[in-house]
């Protein structure tokens, strides 16, 4: 168990010419599980590596529980990490992948014996220690890379780089709840790299979102849903993304193209900024709000969605099963006032926004 | 109709290629068939002899020698260059200009004509005038003509030297189709570079390692103009190949009739030999043997979907 | 408009049944193929693009008997998973490729207006230069995609075409990929093993389980109303909660719980083993309405999404289920919960055929 600390860590695969990751400090603390998230190339895996010592940052230090192991190996760091795929070794049994990080490390035969046998009942795989890996289904495979893992007694954090990557549809669910179980009944330090929101959000703790090789937003899933402090992490994290809307303040009074949106909360903004509110908080209204033509109604099952449009914009709203309304005809919205943010020219959010109080606007 | 008018055209093309290969192979391959099994003396002089020639080859005690001194060849062939060969690919650099470099130099001895391998050899181990030759003489006695040891060995060499690099860039591109993840998670798990080999190379390399081991099998089992540029099957019959032989039966005393048995029986012997090889090899890759069939994972994967995955995390809380 | 009718498919595959006996009609528009990743979504559509023959069965497109036509002969298009394109040729020939191979030759400014149509549609005119290895995942698909609609194919297949791609470019495509095809006239056949994606398309679904078809449909039809659990299954995301119940006329019972519960379909009076479905999302921490059955329950694991949060619970007998609630709650491990539902929001299913015996009530649209 080790508290992991980044100290300006940067790297650029290129000589300095591009920066995969731009500098990062902060630290990770012991026992927690953390979710880097974040689209193709922004930088997550990059970071994943340099924590477990296969890549060496360009810039920076790393600590494991404040020793300096930068230039320290691999195999010194106690890490260990489960990759895209299952990676095992073909030739050997269940068994022998488990074993082999502990013979590799001179462990006793007993103690090896033992400890095997602890974690493959942990990870409910008893009865297939003696099978080929190759022969057991793809999440299974994936937890007894896992076990290669855990196996070691002085493993100080896991490393998953997307592994759910190859699972089944069907098993992906379990798997993925499994993997949480597991975590809370070990009490390692876990860092959980995905492009999926769901993943990352029912997994960590702590989600820490990235984008073009930066840390964007670290928090926990209710913050980042409830609070995007800036507008990528509004637009990544929910299923619709955050509506967002160009406006223009005027001692706060937010405007779109003449028509009243809203008053930030914050006094005395003035210029371009975007006005972000997430589908789920824009609430069906009967009195005062923003009244939309409804283009279009989707039917989810458990919620729907309505899509919105008035003048040259549109919204999606996210509403209860129950609700109804005529495509082609027109709906109010209202928007939760603690839900909705006004975004600067750097996108960070400066203000939240209350809706305006006249009626049917 | 526009279909049956494709078809035809395509037919055009392979028949070039059909008249080539028919002068070449099938026509020579049925004159041989012939010849092993009729007596011919003269154009009108033919008698059927069925399986005499046949029968003469297999008991010749000349011919049983080749076989088992081309076989040791083989064998010993095969000892040296799969093991030299995957030591050398797993020197190479693996990307950048290098990597290109070092492919160039390790194929060079491949694309040099198989004569002139043979001409550069016997001059390098004169020993009186070769590089090689000379050398050695300092050490110990080394004479081509004079001595079967130092003959064999010479062949050897030469033919390491010739084909090891076949076996070397094989394995090179089969050690580059290994994801990186491998050798991390390998890293991971404290493995040494021997465990490494052992147990991430090895086993990844199973298919290249057997396209490498029949190839070299045989062509070492046709070896031909190398060892009779070298040494011309001498001193005596010592570096006779199989192929010598034959030659010297079919050409030297013309006796064509067993020169065609012969023939026959050899190709036979490296296709059989060959298929049985492969098919050992393959036997736990090939469906219905040992594989799991369809239904075998319709019904294991409704029991893995019973698999009280659930009871045992239980105990994990508890 | 065309129609592709598929009439008792089979195959076999070394001495197996791949698919059994499969009819279906597909219309133009997108048509969706789910199930999960061994139910034979991609055999199928390899039988219907010509790549493979069926054992039996016949096929048929526009009236004309297609089943042994081959696939160079073909009016289809095939999107892989896997963003397949020609390498060593620019976007512009890879998205022209198709008509280049056509025998009625066109002139080259028609192929180059169709390539640049295209190249519009989907979003890659400043990339007509570039090669496919310089573009981005979700550009290569985009690739991958204008060249399957550059032909006008009568029949386009997507097999899983935006499973490689972030989940956020997933929705984007998904949005794209309905609009673009609304215009084509062409039959689309599009396969996912992801129910989300089904009902985000809300089109004609055809469920597949074990080389069946076992449903077929409007997606929100076949979600709200599965024929059995197999495809109560296939559509739920997150996945149905299954209980092992007894039922008698008048009342069910599961793990140590029993209450009233009668259904027309079950009016017989013998006691019957079923297996009980509800979704997560019907499943709350308070009483709903006064028909509401509890049952207590133990925490073993929340999982928050920021919209909801999802609540492992176990219950004495053993079983487990998953509650969806919405917005943020924490839960303790090991906390106590009685749990609550409606009984007109259970699916019966037959324990040992899967069939569905009854759905939810109200669910008639």
């Amino acid at each position: 168990m080790a508290e992991i600390r980044l100290e300006g860590v940067a790297h650029s695969y290129d000589g300095g010419k591009t920066y995969a990751l731009n500098p990062i400090t902060m630290t990770w603390e012991d026992g927690r599980a953390y979710a880097l998230l974040g689209p193709s190339g922004c930088g997550k895996t990059t970071l994943l590596n340099i924590i477990s010592g296969l890549l060496k940052p360009s810039e920076g230090k790393v600590f494991i529980d404040g020793k300096d192991v930068t230039d320290v190996i691999t195999d010194n760091r106690n890490i260990a990490q489960v990759f895209q795929f299952p990676v095992l070794y073909d030739t050997m049994s269940v068994r022998k992948n488990l074993e082999f990080p502990l013979k590799n490390r001179k462990v006793s035969r007993a103690k090896i014996t033992e400890r095997v046998n602890e974690i493959a009942e942990l990870l409910g795989i008893e009865d297939d220690l003696d099978s080929k890996p190759s022969k057991l289904r793809s999440d299974l495979q994936q937890i007894v890379s896992l076990g290669r893992g855990l196996v070691r007694e002085d493993v100080s954090a896991i490393l998953f780089d997307e592994p759910l990557t190859v699972i089944d549809q069907n098993f992906k669910w379990t798997l993925r709840n499994r993997l949480k179980r597991l975590h809370v009944a070990t009490g390692v330090t876990v860092v959980y790299v995905t492009h999926d929101q769901t993943e990352a959000l029912t997994f960590a703790d702590e989600v820490l979102v990235m984008n073009k090789g930066s840390l964007v937003q670290a928090g926990t899933a209710e913050s980042l849903f409830l609070e995007p402090q800036h507008e990528f992490v509004g637009y990544f994290i929910g299923s619709p993304g955050m509506n967002f809307l160009d406006v223009e303040a005027n001692s706060s009074l937010l405007t779109h193209n003449g028509r009243e949106i809203g008053k930030a909360s914050k006094a005395g903004l003035n210029g371009t900024h975007r006005f972000g509110v997430r589908p789920e908080f824009l609430i069906p209204s009967t009195k005062s709000g923003l009244e939309f033509k409804v283009d279009r109604i989707e039917d989810r099952g458990v919620f729907k969605l309505v899509h919105l449009s008035k003048d040259d914009f549109k919204f999606i709203a996210k509403t209860e099963e129950s609700y109804e309304a005529k495509v082609g005809g027109k709906a109010t919205f209202s928007f939760d006032p603690k839900r909705a943010f006004v975004y600067d020219m750097n996108q960070m959010a400066v203000s939240t926004v209350s809706p305006s109080s006249e009626g049917g606007n | 109709m526009d279909a049956k008018k494709k078809n035809n055209k395509a037919w055009f093309l392979v028949l070039p290629v059909v008249f080539v290969v028919a002068f070449t192979a099938i026509i020579p391959l049925m004159a041989v068939a012939n010849y092993s099994l009729q007596d011919i003396q003269g154009a009108d002089n033919r008698i059927f002899v069925g399986l005499d020639f046949f029968k003469r080859v297999a008991t010749d005690p000349n011919i049983q020698d080749a076989f088992a001194r081309n076989l040791t060849l083989s064998m010993q062939v095969l000892l040296i260059q799969i093991p030299l060969g995957i030591f050398l690919a797993r020197l190479m650099p693996k990307s950048g200009w290098k990597a290109s470099a070092a492919l160039v130099v390790v194929a060079i001895p491949l694309i040099i004509p198989w004569n002139v391998v043979g001409t550069t050899w016997r001059i390098f181990t004169r020993s009186d005038i070769g590089l090689g030759g000379v050398l050695v003489n300092k050490f110990t006695e080394y004479n081509l003509s004079e001595s079967t040891f130092d003959a064999w060995v010479t062949i050897l060499v030469m033919d390491t030297w010739h084909w090891t690099p076949l076996v070397t860039l094989l394995v090179y591109a089969g050690l580059r189709s290994i994801p990186q993840a491998y050798y991390q998670a390998a890293a991971i798990d404290g493995a040494s570079a021997l465990a490494v080999f052992r147990f991430v190379e090895l086993p990844k390399l199973k298919r290249v390692l057997m396209i490498a081991l029949l190839l070299r099998f045989m062509d070492s089992f046709m070896m031909y103009t190398e060892p009779f540029v070298v040494t011309g099957g001498g001193p005596g019959s010592s570096t006779q190949t199989l192929s010598i032989l034959l030659t010297t039966i079919a050409i030297g005393q013309f006796d064509i009739g067993v020169a065609g048995a012969f023939s026959l029986m050899y190709f036979l012997f490296i296709q059989i030999f060959s298929f049985l090889f492969f098919t050992v090899l393959t036997l736990d890759e090939r469906p219905g043997a040992t594989k799991v069939t369809p239904k075998d994972k319709r019904k294991s994967r409704e029991e893995k979907e019973e698999q009280p995955v659930n009871s045992k995390l239980k105990k994990v809380l508890k | 408009m065309s129609k592709l009718v598929l009439e008792n498919i089979s195959l076999r595959q070394d001495s197996e049944d791949v698919i059994y006996d499969l009819s279906a009609t597909f219309n133009s528009g997108i048509n969706l193929l789910i199930g999960p990743t061994t139910a034979g979504k991609t055999t199928l559509m390899r039988i219907m693009a010509g790549l493979v023959k069926p054992s039996s069965g016949t096929m048929n497109l526009g009236g004309q008997d297609i089943t042994k036509v081959s696939v160079q002969q073909r009016s289809v298009s095939f999107v892989y998973q896997q963003f397949i394109n020609y390498p060593s040729l620019s976007v512009f020939q890879n998205i022209a490729s198709p008509l280049l191979a056509q025998k009625k030759k066109q002139s080259k400014e028609e192929v180059a207006a169709r390539v640049e149509e295209m190249a519009k549609l989907l979003g890659l005119t400043p990339f007509l230069k570039r090669r496919p290895s310089e573009l981005s995942g979700g550009q290569q698909q985009r690739v991958a995609i204008a060249r399957a609609l550059a032909r006008k194919a009568d029949v386009v297949l997507l097999d899983e075409p935006l499973a490689n791609l972030d989940y956020k470019l997933r929705e984007q495509l998904r949005e794209e990929l309905q609009s673009i095809f609304s215009d084509e006239s062409s039959i689309v056949i599009y396969s996912t093993a992801e129910p989300s994606e089904a009902l985000d398309f809300s089109t004609d679904t055809f469920v597949m389980n074990e080389g069946r078809l076992i449903q077929s449909g409007k997606a929100l039809e076949i979600y709200q109303k599965p024929h059995s659990l197999a495809a109560a299954v296939a559509m739920a995301d997150p996945p149905i909660n299954l209980l092992s119940s007894t039922i008698d006329g008048k009342t069910a019972s599961f793990g140590k719980e029993t209450f009233e519960f009668s259904r027309p379909e079950m009016a017989s009076d013998s006691s019957r083993e079923i297996t009980l479905g509800i979704q997560p999302g019907k499943v709350f921490l308070e009483p709903k309405g006064p028909n509401s059955v509890s049952f207590s329950c133990r925490v073993q694991l929340a999982e928050v999404t920021g919209s909801s949060t999802f609540v492992h619970v176990e219950l004495e007998s053993g079983e487990q289920v998953v509650i969806e609630i919405e917005g943020t709650e924490n839960f303790a491990l090991d906390k106590q919960l009685t749990a609550y539902f409606d009984p007109a929001d259970l699916y019966g299913f037959g324990s040992k055929s899967g069939k569905t015996i009854f759905a939810p009530i109200g669910r008639a649209k």
